[in-house]
């Protein structure tokens, strides 16, 4: 059977790549007698599929997985046996059946739901952040400089996020520090990074902000 | 604690931000201010690196297992860490608590290889912590250090307050409870060490010696300058290895390391008497752990790490008694778990084709051989037990099961050293390489490649050639062009071992006290992570020696007397100095000395545990 496991990734487990991620999940499982589907070969490994990576320092309520395993049990016995030997800051907290219909996770789930929260640098102009925010969602292009690879070379490139940013708005403005809720695309046909908008958002409009100082959090993604 | 909100920043900026959150499985999260003993274990080198070594894993279950003390640790910040660090005034801190190490009440250092020495400077000096040992009082922690390196302490004499020479399981514990009785009662770091250094074997306080010079810079003399403490300080080592501590829980870090396993320590160590090895010699008699004890601590090991590989660590695995059966019953208990098994050296008399075939049960492990040396003459010299025959046998049968990258170990500057024992290196290289070619076609599985290494002897104290002078530099280089010229096939690729690292390495490896300035105007100079090529500077190097004033050619090339008072005869770590002259004239003959398994050779040991036992 295969079962999809909804889990967080929180506080300083938020610096582990996806390469750990998968390996700490390798790991877990070994640790279990739950009964993981092998694969075959030279190097034996637990039949295990991720989503999209999250960016590395980005923390998260919602991130998934796929597993394969041998024998039917119930996906509640599957997140209570792994969550027993998961960090405190990486747990299952959902768990399903799925089936071979089913689309991958990364073809199913692209759109993520984030909070930010970053500090602010302009204390002395009055700025209204709601009115610039407004403004900043009518422009029809906002480009960035995206990182891209092209054959072994990485080169940037122009690209415009505004078709990949589905809202925006501000949430709280406390002393000289603000909160951002962002819905945004996340995976192939359109990714922004939590860093990137907030780039955009200090190079567009009036808000200017300490880029190195931003925490973000995803909190729902479908 | 450092400001986790800066923190947190810098973090987002640096390479493998993972080396420096802690939080791995298995991690302790003691409460600090609840303990009696505030222990921060550190390692000289990266993340990575640090926590590939099984001592770290020992010391840091053995201390946390008690209630009283908690130990904590750190590494070195790599350098865009540290430059992040200093520009933010984070302090060097530990990973669990994220506590200043400055808070700690003992600092302790593992000296696993002399070019980590500058790091450890870099280290204090990030902690804020005054790096020389008479400037720091009781606001500071005590600092000290142990490990291999600690066998010779002297190069780090004027930093570390106190050195634990020998094995540490038993005498950690002992340096903590009496820490805790002397805070309990107002403490002095001068009463401390002095009643360290009294009382617990293999405890060395350097400030509590003197030593003299004579007009050739050799030493004169050497006294104790208190009452009551010894003139030579005696190695500890564990006598019985199934009664020591052995942890049942090893920490996973969540990136990837060196060692990305379970070591499973099968013994300590070693029979061969290879000459030129000093782990050989420091860490006599062999003791072996029983196979009974073992499989239990390796499925502890397995469920509390979730490790899919163990690897049976010891300095010549192959030699354990009883290799066969253990490594049977360790795949019978864990294959369901798809655990592998693997060693991580393979000595060519002892590789028993049966074991590498029960490994191969689970997964292959690629094959490193090391002749050292190129000829028999001169593998006679240094006592390597090994001939052409066995090296034969050991690659017909790798080629045979499939293997096809091979790689092989030599050294040179070796003792009675000539062209045509170095040419031997390129003339066993190539017999692998025909090995494989001249095999039956169906037979020649894979791409071949072969990898020679050759690396540059340094003399290391402790071992029958702690009096030979090494190769200069020039010297070194001559060898490499000869051996260069004659490597023209493809399918051989030829790696030496940079000579300028390896001279500096033996400057500091038989040095003294005066050695300390050394380090100190390298680090001055900017050295650290000289263990790194890619950061290694010698022109730093070189500007440290010419300001510390002291002559290179007297510590690295030069060829001692045998009746001189070398810096580290004040330790016993065994073996006595009769013993390593004995061996040294006898290389120079090209005389073998017996494994002690077969005859005991008397080296020396008092109460060695293996007579009677395996001879
Ligand atoms: S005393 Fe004898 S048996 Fe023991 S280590 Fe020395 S040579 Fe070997």
């Amino acid at each position: 059977m295969k079962i999809r496991a909804k889990y967080t990734k929180l506080g300083y487990l938020k610096y582990l790549s996806h390469l750990d991620l998968i390996r700490l999940f390798n790991r877990s499982l070994t640790r279990t007698n739950l009964p993981v589907k092998f694969s075959e070969g030279y190097n034996p490994h637990p039949k295990l599929s991720l989503g999209n990576p999250l960016p590395l320092g980005i923390e998260s309520m919602c991130e998934y997985f796929d597993i394969e395993l041998t024998e039917n049990i119930s996906p509640n016995d599957f997140m209570i046996t792994l969550n027993k030997v998961l960090p405190k800051d990486i747990k299952i907290i959902e768990a399903f059946e799925i089936d071979e219909f089913t689309p991958s996770i990364s073809t199913s789930i692209c759109i993520s739901v984030y909070d930010l929260v970053v500090d602010t640098v302009n204390l002395d102009e009055e700025v209204d952040y709601n009115l610039e925010i407004t403004k900043f969602l009518n422009l029809e292009n906002i480009e960035i400089e995206k990182k891209k690879k092209k054959g072994r070379n990485k080169i940037t490139a122009k690209v415009n996020i505004r078709p990949f940013l589905h809202k925006l708005s501000v949430e709280k403005i406390e002393k000289n520090i603000v909160k951002f809720n962002a819905t945004v695309m996340t995976g192939e046909k359109g990714n922004i990074k939590p860093i990137e908008l907030l780039k955009a958002i200090d190079f567009y409009t009036m808000i200017k902000l300490d880029l190195d100082s931003f925490e973000a959090i995803k909190i729902d993604s479908f | 604690m450092i400001n986790k909100k800066v923190l947190d920043k810098v973090l987002k900026r640096v390479e493998k931000p993972a080396r420096y959150i802690g939080l791995e499985e298995n991690s302790h999260n003691k409460d600090l201010n609840n303990s009696k003993v505030k222990f921060v274990f550190a390692f000289p080198d990266v993340y990575e690196v640090g926590m590939s070594h099984l001592g770290l894993h020992i010391l840091y279950n053995l201390i946390n297992d008690e209630d009283d003390y908690v130990c904590e640790r750190t590494f070195a910040p790599w350098f865009d860490m540290e430059a992040h660090m200093r520009e933010n005034n984070i302090e060097l801190f530990s990973l669990e608590s994220k506590e200043e190490v400055k808070n700690f009440d003992i600092l302790g250092f593992t000296l696993q290889y002399e070019l980590s020495y500058t790091n450890i400077l870099n280290m204090l000096d990030l902690a804020s912590i005054p790096i020389y040992s008479k400037d720091r009082d009781e606001r500071y922690p005590i600092v000290i250090a142990g490990g291999p390196c600690a066998f010779n302490p002297e190069p780090l004499s004027d930093f570390i307050d106190l050195f634990l020479i020998g094995e540490g399981e038993e005498a950690t514990l002992e340096i903590l409870e009496l820490y805790k009785k002397h805070k309990e009662s107002g403490f002095k770091k001068e009463n401390f060490l002095y009643e360290a250094a009294k009382s617990i074997e293999g405890v060395y306080v350097p400030s509590f010696y003197e030593v003299g010079y004579n007009q050739d810079n050799t030493i004169s003399f050497r006294k104790t300058l208190v009452p009551g403490i010894p003139e030579t300080i005696k190695k500890r080592r564990v006598k019985n290895l199934d009664k020591m501590y052995s942890p049942s829980k090893m920490l996973v870090p969540y990136i990837e390391t060196v060692h990305d396993r379970i070591a499973l320590e099968i013994f300590r160590g070693c029979t061969h008497g290879c000459r030129f090895c000093q782990a050989g010699f420091i860490y006599r008699p062999i003791r072996e752990k029983s196979v009974e004890n073992l499989i239990t601590q390796a499925k502890k090991l397995v469920e509390s790490t979730g490790y899919d590989t163990i690897s049976l660590s010891s300095l010549s695995s192959c030699d354990y008694s009883q290799l066969d059966l253990l490594i049977h019953r360790l795949l019978d208990n864990l294959e369901n778990k798809y655990v592998g098994v693997s060693l991580p050296s393979l000595r060519l008399d002892s590789i028993s084709i049966d074991i590498l075939k029960e490994i191969e049960r689970v997964r292959k492990t690629s094959l490193t051989f090391a002749p050292e040396a190129g000829s028999q003459r001169l593998r006679d010299v240094i006592n390597k037990g090994v001939d052409e025959i066995d090296l034969e046998k050991a690659v017909g049968y790798a080629f045979k099961e499939g293997y096809s990258k091979i790689k092989l170990y030599f050294m040179m500057g070796l003792p009675t050293e000539t062209n045509e024992d170095l040419l031997g290196i390129r003339d066993l290289s190539y017999k692998v390489k025909d090995m494989f070619f001249n095999r039956p076609k169906e037979e020649k599985i894979g791409n071949f490649q072969l990898t020679t290494s050759v690396s540059c002897f340094v003399p290391k104290p402790f071992t029958p050639f702690q009096w030979f002078g090494q190769n200069s530099i020039e010297e070194f280089y001559e060898k490499i062009d000869l051996l260069k010229k004659t490597f023209k096939d493809p399918k051989i690729k030829f790696n030496y071992h940079d000579p300028r690292v390896s001279y500096i390495e033996a400057i500091i490896s038989r040095g003294d006290r005066r050695i300390s300035n050394l380090i100190f105007k390298a680090w001055e100079c900017g050295c650290k992570f000289d263990g790194w090529s890619s950061s290694f500077n010698f022109e730093n190097w070189q500007n440290a020696i010419d300001n510390s004033g002291i002559d290179p050619y007297f510590y690295a090339n030069r060829n001692r007397d045998f009746e001189e008072i070398l810096p580290w005869d004040f330790i016993n770590a065994g073996p006595t100095k009769k013993t390593l002259l004995r061996e040294y004239f006898k290389s120079l003959e090209a005389k073998k000395t017996p494994d002690c398994r077969e005859v005991c050779n008397g080296c020396g040991i008092d109460n060695c545990e293996m007579r009677g036992v395996f001879n």
